[in-house]
């Protein structure tokens, strides 16, 4: 039983509006509340804590000790945790509209300045390189039922990517670097996780053809008949990805996530990467979700007309039973490039290694390799055709 | 203290950075999809220069550099020199006028105990002649005679290669081994200008331009295909069409399942009668068909 067999949303509560959700406060040039932000330190040596996928456990960068993440946020030292205090967005170049989307934290390790946007909830100093945690992302509505650990290394990432990128033969050069690969980018995405019973009445006009012969003539017979299903069937964890800058397309094309592996959310798990709160509400999402599984409805309540030789859908009501919803951070490796104004993505899902991506076409590359290719298969083919037709062989 | 700016993943790019710094070959400059077009257009036309400098090379340098064999041989010394010579001559001009290998072979006697036809055609296969051709065997010893054509039927049909066998038999019979030679060209001479498919003479004539525009033509689609199923590699994302994978198991469960018989329809097509089919199937055949032949015997 995973921890998502535990806590369970009834579909009809849509969640309250959390921190993110909170209007900005502008002054002057303040760009958000600014909240507090967490560090979770060695308690043997001071050192900086992460979770290592390969172990499932935190482990200690400098001493190499191993904690159990489930109880590490409470036995362990954690770094101070100063108080929401407003803070001044120093840099200039900003619109209204961007100061809105930010966060400023204040960093415990070094005091340097952490910038989010307002739906970070996991990252890193960009002074120390601290792994922090914004809980009041993570509160109320907004704690997550289950977060689901990384398995996937970063150096399992990277070797699929450069593995992957190297017989990608039209790829810029730019998708060939190691440094490129190396920046990818471990990242919690939020998801709504949907568990609803589809209840359903389909009707369908089917034929059966039958085909005989007799000495004169030919007979084809097509009987027709009236088909009707109705019945319910359940969907367990359908997940809709619940970041809007994450497009659907790639943490779709990553599943399935193996559910059994979830744990009740703690905050350590996040240590390391990056964390995400959803930006997009249950509600926002529950249609793709609804979509997806009456398309595998129909197909299921297809499969039980058989014996026909066609059938068509006549009409069909669909409608939802009962439904729970879920809020689960998933691990999901994240590589943006981007190139000429067009950002590209490579995602891998962070439990099972899965990977999708999408890649830009150099035309340099696309047109040398044509001509190459025009050339040389050209020049073998005329010569064949030549030995064919000068009679040579 | 100056932070960095945010991105959702912390990757965004500082303002003004445009990620054009990648300059991965001598075409992949930036520009407008015009300049794109222009610059695939002038690559394309370059291609085809390219292929018509490798073809006129090729054509003046042609694989079959080494000497053609003779279209006389006279084994059997049935010619004299000045007939050899004249008769090589024409056969000569046959073959340049037409591409079509036009041959005459005079021997004492099949080797072998083979027959004339099988004599005559495994010495033509041996020699190096086109497949596109003919050749007269006459065997002085034996009386034997054999005109035999290569899979060439469309310029020398069957029909027309029996008429020349025919017709060079009397003038075997007669003795007069010249003159059967001659007429022998004559009648090929005929046949080849009366071919009704002047093209293959012309396409024959021409076989390095063919086999180029063969080659090009095959060696633009493969690549063609080639770096189309490598661009559409590109992108593997799609999204999900639907929710099977997370059906619960045997939580499918019909409350109804009715099948219900509305109506039958039978259409009733006759069969064609017997004694009106068959026209226009098979027959066929007279004068010209099969790939190539022999026609032959005693003179």
């Amino acid at each position: 039983m995973s921890a998502l067999d535990a806590a369970a949303e009834p579909a009809s509560a849509p969640p309250p509006p959390g921190p993110a959700d909170a209007p900005a406060t502008p002054v002057g040039r303040v760009g958000a509340r600014a909240s507090s932000v967490v560090e979770y330190k060695c308690p043997k040596c001071g050192g900086v804590v992460t979770f290592d996928a390969p172990s499932g456990q935190m482990k200690c960068g400098y001493c190499g000790s191993l904690f159990d993440p489930a109880s590490f946020g409470a036995d362990a030292a954690v770094a101070a945790q100063p108080e929401a205090q407003p803070t001044v967005i120093q840099e200039t170049g900003f619109t209204e509209a961007e100061l809105a989307e930010l966060r400023q934290y204040t960093c415990p390790s070094c005091g340097g300045e952490i910038l989010t946007d307002k739906s970070t909830a996991a990252t890193h100093c960009p002074y120390c390189d601290s792994p922090t945690i914004l809980p009041s992302q993570l509160t109320g509505a907004r704690k997550p039922d289950a977060v689901l650990p990384f398995k996937v290394t970063k150096e399992q990432v990277t070797e699929a990517l450069t593995a992957h990128v190297k017989t990608k033969r039209l790829a810029p050069k730019l998708f060939r670097s190691q440094a490129k690969i190396d920046s990818v980018t471990g990242i919690y995405v939020p998801f709504w996780l949907f568990d609803t019973q589809l209840a359903a009445d389909i009707q369908f006009r089917a034929t059966r053809v039958s085909t005989w012969t007799d000495t004169r003539n030919q007979y084809t017979k097509t009987d027709t008949f009236r088909v009707r299903r109705a019945g319910t069937v359940v969907y367990e964890r359908v997940p809709v990805d619940a970041a809007t800058k994450i497009d659907n397309r790639y943490t779709e094309a990553i599943e399935p996530f193996d559910y059994r592996a979830a744990v009740a959310y703690q905050p350590t798990y996040l240590l390391g990467y990056l964390a995400q709160t959803y930006d997009d509400t249950a509600d926002d999402c529950r249609p793709r979700a609804h979509q997806r599984m009456e398309v595998a409805l129909r197909d299921s309540f297809a499969a039980s007309v058989r014996d026909y030789t066609t059938f068509t859908v006549t009409g069909e009501r669909i409608g939802v039973r009962a439904e729970q919803v879920h809020y689960a951070l998933l691990p999901v490796w994240l590589l943006n490039t981007i190139y000429r104004d067009k950002t590209y993505t490579f995602a891998m899902n962070g439990q099972t290694g899965e990977f999708v991506g999408e890649l830009p076409t150099s035309w340099g590359r696309f047109w040398g390799w044509f001509a190459g290719l025009f050339a040389g298969i050209g020049l073998v083919a005329s010569v064949v055709a030549y030995l064919f037709l000068g009679g040579v062989v | 203290m100056s932070a960095p700016r945010p991105g959702p993943t912390g990757q965004k790019p500082q303002k003004g950075q445009t990620g054009h710094a990648d300059r991965d070959s001598l075409f992949d400059r930036s520009g407008t999809w015009k300049d794109k077009v222009t610059r695939a257009g002038w690559l394309i036309a370059a291609l085809l220069a390219a292929w018509v400098i490798i073809g006129l090379f090729w054509a003046l340098f042609p694989l079959k550099a080494n000497a053609a064999p003779p279209l006389v041989v006279d084994e059997a010394d049935l010619l004299t020199a000045s007939e050899e010579a004249s008769l090589e001559a024409r056969a000569a001009a046959l073959q340049s006028q037409y591409d079509f290998d036009v041959v005459i072979h005079t021997i004492d006697s099949p080797p072998g105990g083979q027959s004339a036809a099988s004599a005559n055609e495994q010495w033509y296969e041996q020699q190096g002649y086109s497949s596109y051709g003919m050749v007269l065997l006459v065997a002085i010893q034996s009386r034997d005679y054999d005109v035999y054509t290569t899979y060439s039927q469309r310029l020398v049909t069957n029909n027309e290669r029996a008429s020349i066998a025919s017709s060079v038999a009397q003038w075997l019979s007669a003795g007069d081994y010249a003159g059967a030679c001659d007429r022998y060209l004559d009648l090929a001479t005929n046949a080849l200008a009366t071919s009704n498919t002047p093209g293959e003479a012309g396409f024959r004539s021409h076989p390095v331009l063919m086999s180029g525009a063969i080659g090009g033509g095959i060696g633009l689609i493969a690549a063609g295909i080639t770096v189309g199923v490598w661009k559409r590699g590109l992108k593997t994302a799609r999204p999900e069409r639907d929710a099977l994978a997370y059906q619960a198991k045997g939580s499918l469960h019909f409350t109804v399942k009715e099948d219900q018989f509305v109506s039958t329809h039978t259409a009733v097509i006759p069969l064609p009668r017997h004694e009106d089919g068959g026209r226009g199937f098979g027959g066929g055949g007279g004068g010209g068909g099969g790939f190539g032949g022999h026609s032959g015997g005693k003179f």
